[in-house]
């Protein structure tokens, strides 16, 4: 168990192309950091980079107060639960779980103590005298899982380890994943692009883009407060409405910070009866009527713009397609943004 | 299928009979004479039927041979072709994994270069560089020996292409996950690459068996001393005693065994041999 | 050229790996190559002692040698022969093999190996089956009529060697052409059959195109099989004769070379054939590479 720091880490691949511009991130023992992103933001070049799979052109990556930048991936001990799990095909599931271990020179009883125990937890001992093309997604993913928890090592590295998993087994697997984090407390970075993913895993949330980081925080913090539009953008489905400040004078008492010329408003936020306290009121036409379930989606055209705004509201709304709706936002919801630096204002 | 027509279905059975049968008869042929009598050759037309003789010709052909040819026993002859062939087809695999092992997972100065060297094997072959390659192998003092026979023949860019395309598709990811979990290098190829290979090596040892078996050229120029002769090459002696008509049926006995053991492999192993043949060629 | 994303960072061992394959390579290829390259531009004496540089005098030879150019061509028919005899054969049995179901795998072993036939073998085979005094070919040729000598008449030996060359190369053009065959879709045959297209139709306007990749791959690799890997072929049956009809370029190399021992000549001989063979293989990779697709 360990801390991970970054500092000053850069990455330029050919001489060209920067994927990572100077980052900075320090990750304390024991926490599950989710970064996300994109694809093409350098979060797996991150994650590489920790691993030791890709050169660090600048700056340093230390584990446990320890610079590794030189390191062999095996000298840095770590382990790796990769997307497409990257098991040996040839090798028993028990030979995937022993073959790390092995090459340490790990005594034979301790092997198999830790291989029981981690089938144990994993709930993989059925299979361990299958082959990997034998076994579901969702078993191999356990193997994959069970790799790395062997190996106890300092940190485990997460490479999108449930992409290829369907809807409902992903939503299992990540259950699985946050309680064994929570069980074995091991320093975890996780990369994913779904930021659902991120949300309901993190302990806490990077945000990357182009190669930089928009923004670190507890995943509420982020959704609450993104102090990016590409943040506000990213977090949050249906993702955050974006209205020109234009649109919005006549409805309600703004009082935003100078350079304000963007303002967000959550779907979630919108309500279709006044809200004590100053409130914005917008008149729109209902386009499409989404039920989700729990919750539902309105789709809907706002007067005068004609802009499309989203909004979350209680599953059995008293609203039709074709309609028309008066919609409130709390000017405590509003999130103000200058759209030349892409920075919040207040 | 999609339609049932009994003449299009009658008119395709006819059309792979008369296939098997120009394909089969040469060797049908072939085999009958070589079971027949020294006499039976004389006169008129080919017996086309076996005769009684096989057993006979074949034990005379295997111990004996037929020394006013020049040509060692049959046994001496197999057995040198059987060392030949096998020392290709494991050379050729030996050397060309480890190259392509190189080229695919390492990065190095002269990586595209060595690469060229080895792509350009594929328009030297043998016949059009004869006299050259002999003085080289004479110079090293290789002429009558196996590893004259072996050495030049065993570099190989189709052996060298098959596996750097079999390489390229295996998963980057099984690689990290093998450096994360501690395996260098020539850790990693033994543990994991070669495992994987294993149908690859044995697909292109099938195919290299038979290029080994079949070499006619070669051996003809670097062996003088009969105990070096390959079954291939020294059946052409037997063929070509001077003027006289060749004793058809030891010439055929000859045949026959010079043949069978390639194409009891491709037979037997139908399944690879394609597999080896189609994919050498991507 | 392509390489793994991560790649070991070992800076000497990658070039141990290749020393094997790359010493036979410098040894037996390219040196040799070299060698043959520069005394084609040189004469030796009588005795070998003195060697001067001619330029293209050898070439020039060559080139004026009725006995070469009637080889080129001689060469340039067989090849072509060859490869469009054993190609159709090929094509036609592929056809047939793919309409099967249940017995094609029998089919199948009983038609390819002859590729595991060694050329020289292949020769003497056939050298039997055409043998004057007691071969079948002649005594059934006789009942039709024809008069068959290939000792003596030039045409009967070619057609001889075409005959015997394209029966062992037709087990390889089935494969490859059942192969082919077999990654047409299935769908595109059934949606043909729904449009109207009746069987023969379906195979000229559907699968035929469809080949064609493989068609010009094979057309390629014929030309190649005709020309280099028939020598023992050649050896075991007419040796070039009779009256140089049958004297191919590989053939006419190793005479010149290694029994008329011009060695001038025969390297010159080599770098044609190798000149040859860049072209037919940089062909072959030109297009086979991108294919000749839809």
């Amino acid at each position: 168990m360990a801390s991970i720091d970054i500092s000053g880490v850069k990455k330029v691949y050919a001489g060209a192309v920067t994927a990572i511009h100077s980052l900075d991130l320090a990750i304390p023992d024991g926490e599950l950091v989710v970064l996300v992103g994109p694809s093409g933001c350098g979060k797996s070049t991150l994650l590489r980079m920790i691993a030791g799979l890709e050169a660090i052109t600048e700056g340093t990556i230390s584990i446990d107060g320890t610079v590794v930048n030189t390191k062999e991936p095996a000298e840095r001990d770590i382990a790796m639960v990769f997307q497409n799990y990257a098991l040996y095909p040839h090798m028993t599931v028990r030979g995937n779980l022993e073959y790390g271990l092995k090459n340490r020179g790990t005594p034979r009883a301790e092997i198999d103590r830790r291989v029981t125990e981690a089938a144990r937890i994993l709930e993989i001992e059925p299979f361990l005298d299958r082959r990997p093309r034998q076994l579901s997604g969702g078993q191999r993913q356990r193997v994959a899982m069970g790799r790395a928890i062997v190996r106890q090592p300092k940190a485990f590295l997460f490479d999108e380890p449930l992409s290829n998993l369907d809807a409902k087994l992903r939503g299992q697997m990540r259950i699985e994943i946050k309680r064994l984090q929570r069980n074995l407390a091991t320093t975890s970075v996780y990369v994913t692009h779904d930021q659902l993913e991120a949300m309901t895993l993190a302990d806490r949330l990077v945000v990357m883009n182009g190669g930089r980081i928009e923004q670190v925080g507890a995943p509420l913090a982020l959704y609450e407060r993104p102090e990016t539009l590409f943040v506000a953008g990213f977090i949050g489905s249906p993702p955050m409405n974006l209205i020109d400040i234009d649109d919005l004078r006549d409805k309600g008492p703004l009082a935003l910070p100078d350079g304000t010329d963007l303002v967000g408003i959550r779907p979630d936020t919108i309500q279709l009866s006044p809200p004590n306290g100053p409130h914005l009121m917008l008149e729109a036409t209902v386009e499409l009527y989404e039920p989700i379930g729990g919750e539902s989606h309105l789709h809907m055209r706002l007067d005068g713009s004609g802009q499309l705004i989203v909004a979350a509201v209680p599953a059995r709304t008293a609203v039709t397609e074709g309609g028309r709706a008066t919609l409130y936002v709390s000017m405590t919801d509003l999130h103000p943004f200058n759209r030349e630096t892409g920075q919040r204002t207040d | 299928m999609i339609e049932n027509r009994p003449f299009l279905a009658f008119l395709t059975h006819l059309v792979l009979i008369i296939g098997v049968v120009i394909v089969v008869f040469p060797v049908y042929l072939a085999f009958v004479a070589s079971t027949h009598g020294s006499g039976d050759f004389m006169r008129g037309l080919v017996p086309l039927l076996p005769g009684p003789h096989l057993l006979e010709n074949y034990g005379f052909m295997l111990n004996e041979g037929i020394s006013t040819a020049g040509a060692p026993p049959l046994s001496i002859m197999l057995l040198n072709s059987l060392v030949m062939a096998i020392s290709i087809a494991v050379g050729k695999i030996a050397i060309s994994i480890l190259s392509a092992y190189a080229i695919v997972f390492f990065k190095f100065p002269f990586r595209l270069l060595a690469f060229w060297i080895i792509f350009i094997t594929l328009m030297l072959p043998v016949e059009v560089r004869i006299i050259p390659t002999f003085k080289v192998v004479a110079d090293l003092g290789m002429l009558n020996s196996y590893p004259g026979l072996i050495i030049p023949l065993i570099a190989s860019a189709t052996a060298t292409f098959l596996f750097r395309q079999f390489f390229l598709t295996v998963p980057d990811e099984l690689m990290e996950a093998a450096r994360v979990d501690g395996a260098g290098p020539m850790k990693f190829f033994r543990d994991i690459l070669l495992p994987l290979s294993r149908t690859n090596i044995a697909a292109l040892f099938v195919i290299l068996f038979i290029y080994g078996w079949v070499q006619y050229l070669w051996p003809l120029l670097v062996t003088t001393d009969s105990r070096y002769y390959t079954v291939v090459m020294g059946i052409k002696r037997l063929a070509a005693t001077a003027d006289a008509e060749p004793q058809w049926n030891f010439v055929m006995a000859a045949v026959i065994l010079a043949m069978l053991p390639p194409v009891l492999v491709v037979i037997l192993m139908q399944r690879l041999f394609v597999k080896g043949l189609v994919e050498t060629e991507k | 050229m392509q390489a793994k994303r991560t790649i070991f960072p070992n800076k000497i061992l990658p070039y141990m790996l290749l020393v094997p394959q790359l010493a036979v390579t410098l040894i037996f290829f390219i040196w040799p190559a070299l060698q043959a390259l520069k005394s084609s531009f040189e004469r030796e004496d009588p005795f070998g002692f003195h060697t001067t540089f001619v330029w293209f005098e050898n070439y020039r030879r060559l080139f004026i040698d009725p006995n070469y150019v009637g080889s080129l061509s001689k060469t340039a028919v067989f090849a072509f022969s060859v490869t469009v005899l054993s190609m159709t054969l090929a094509l036609v049995l592929a056809v047939a093999v793919n309409r099967v179901l249940r017995t094609n795998r029998l089919y199948t072993t009983l038609l390819v190996w002859p590729y595991a036939v060694a050329p020289v073998v292949v020769g003497i085979l056939w050298w039997f089956m055409f043998n004057p005094t007691i071969g079948i070919a002649p005594y059934l040729l006789r009942a039709a009529g024809v008069d068959w000598n290939h000792r003596i008449d030039g045409t009967d030996a070619m057609i001889l060697v075409i005959i015997a060359a394209s029966w062992k190369q037709i087990s390889y053009n089935f494969l490859f052409f059942v192969a082919g065959l077999q990654s047409v879709p299935q769908s595109l045959i059934e949606a043909a059959a729904i449009d109207g297209a009746g069987p023969f139709k379906r195979f000229w306007t559907i699968v035929f195109p469809l080949l064609s990749p493989t068609t010009f791959f094979l057309l390629i690799v014929n030309m190649n099989y005709a020309m280099f890997d028939t020598f023992g072929l050649i050896d075991a049956t007419t040796q070039g004769g009779p009256a140089q009809a049958t004297n191919i370029l590989v053939y006419k190399v190793y005479t010149d070379g290694f029994i008329g021992l011009n060695i001038g000549s025969s390297s010159a001989q080599s770098v044609v054939l190798m000149i040859i063979v860049i072209a037919l293989t940089a062909i072959q990779f030109r297009y086979v590479e991108r294919r000749v697709q839809y």
